[in-house]
């Protein structure tokens, strides 16, 4: 089992739910008509943590899924997995 | 708390309650250390067997196979004297129930679940809990959702789901009937096109908006941590 953060298992779930919505139609505009649909699904303090992530990180999200980038991709570039992310993660935790 | 004691509990609880090849790997493995005790009990005998039996499992399941045998090795043995069938022990480990898969879900609710599991158990001092706001259309919803799915099965066309909306609500008691039709009328057209993309109940419910889930108040302490970092 590959050690995933939070965070990065946040995003993936994020991502892979906003391009499953979307389906074919990776346009901006697809995309922001789920964002506030996507957090929703989790309970209690998750999706207060959630909703923190896609109001900062909405229009950027947006943009690269449009640009038909990979969830990994994704998650990459907006620093929540890998890329010093997980050294970041577990200072958190100490 | 230390950081690697609190990895190593999350593994040990990820692998206990997310994948869908857990109950397999679990019979697996047990199947052949069970073997293995038949005819020698020893206890180097049972060590070959846990350092054995990754190496001949499928290549896919590699990793799966030493972390569940790291996991649970120890204390298989004790185990296969206690539940005896593969089936029942990997049921009392969770890993299965009644001898199959504890879980049958798509991506996207697999990916939902690591990330409430893993923030749970990394934040222990946050008590995460599903609490539906279910009202009676999300109750309603889930059902002809479900039901449609088991109709259609593989089959997620249009016109599949189409005819499956225009069966579901006349299974039900005569009661209920009337509202059915009418959820159906209502949100025919979404319906089809979300059980496409989506294909479980809990996913197009929501994405319909007839089934949401309580934010809880912002806790303090650690929690506010990791609020911070994202």
């Amino acid at each position: 089992m590959p050690a995933v953060t939070p965070q990065c298992s946040l995003c993936e779930f994020v991502i892979q739910y906003l391009e499953k919505a979307v389906g074919n139609n990776r346009s901006e505009a697809a995309v922001e008509a789920y964002l506030d649909k996507v957090c929703l699904l989790l309970p209690g303090p998750t999706q207060t943590l959630c909703l923190n992530f896609v109001n900062k990180s909405g229009p950027i999200i947006a943009k690269l899924i449009s640009q038909n980038q990979t969830v990994a991709q994704i998650c990459d570039t907006l620093k929540m997995c890998n890329n010093g992310t997980e050294k970041r993660a577990e200072s958190m935790f100490e | 708390m230390n950081l690697l004691i609190a990895k190593k509990r999350c593994d040990v609880f990820l692998v206990k309650t997310i994948g869908g090849t857990e109950c397999a790997l679990c019979k697996y493995v047990v199947a052949y250390v069970d073997a293995v005790i038949q005819t020698n009990q020893s206890e180097a005998a049972i060590d070959a067997a846990l350092e054995k039996v990754c190496t001949i499992a499928p290549h896919s399941l590699h990793s799966s196979c030493v972390q569940f045998v790291d996991t649970f090795g120890p204390k298989l043995v004790e185990y296969i004297a206690k539940y005896e069938t593969p089936d029942n022990v990997c049921n009392a480990i969770g890993l299965c129930k009644n001898g199959s898969n504890v879980v049958t879900e798509g991506r996207i609710e697999y990916l939902m679940r690591r990330f409430i599991i893993l923030f749970s158990c990394l934040v222990e001092t946050v008590k995460v809990e599903k609490e539906a706001v279910a009202g009676p259309v999300c109750a309603l919803c889930e059902f002809v959702v479900g039901y449609v799915l088991k109709i259609v099965e593989n089959n997620k066309s249009a016109a599949a789901i189409e005819h499956a909306l225009e069966e579901v609500c006349h299974i039900l008691p005569e009661s209920k009937r009337n509202e059915c039709i009418a959820f159906v009328d209502k949100y025919g057209t979404e319906l089809i096109e979300l059980i496409e993309k989506f294909g479980t109940p809990k996913l197009v419910c929501a994405a319909l908006g007839v089934c949401v889930f309580n934010a809880q108040p912002v806790a303090s302490g650690k929690y506010s941590k990791l609020n911070l970092f994202l």
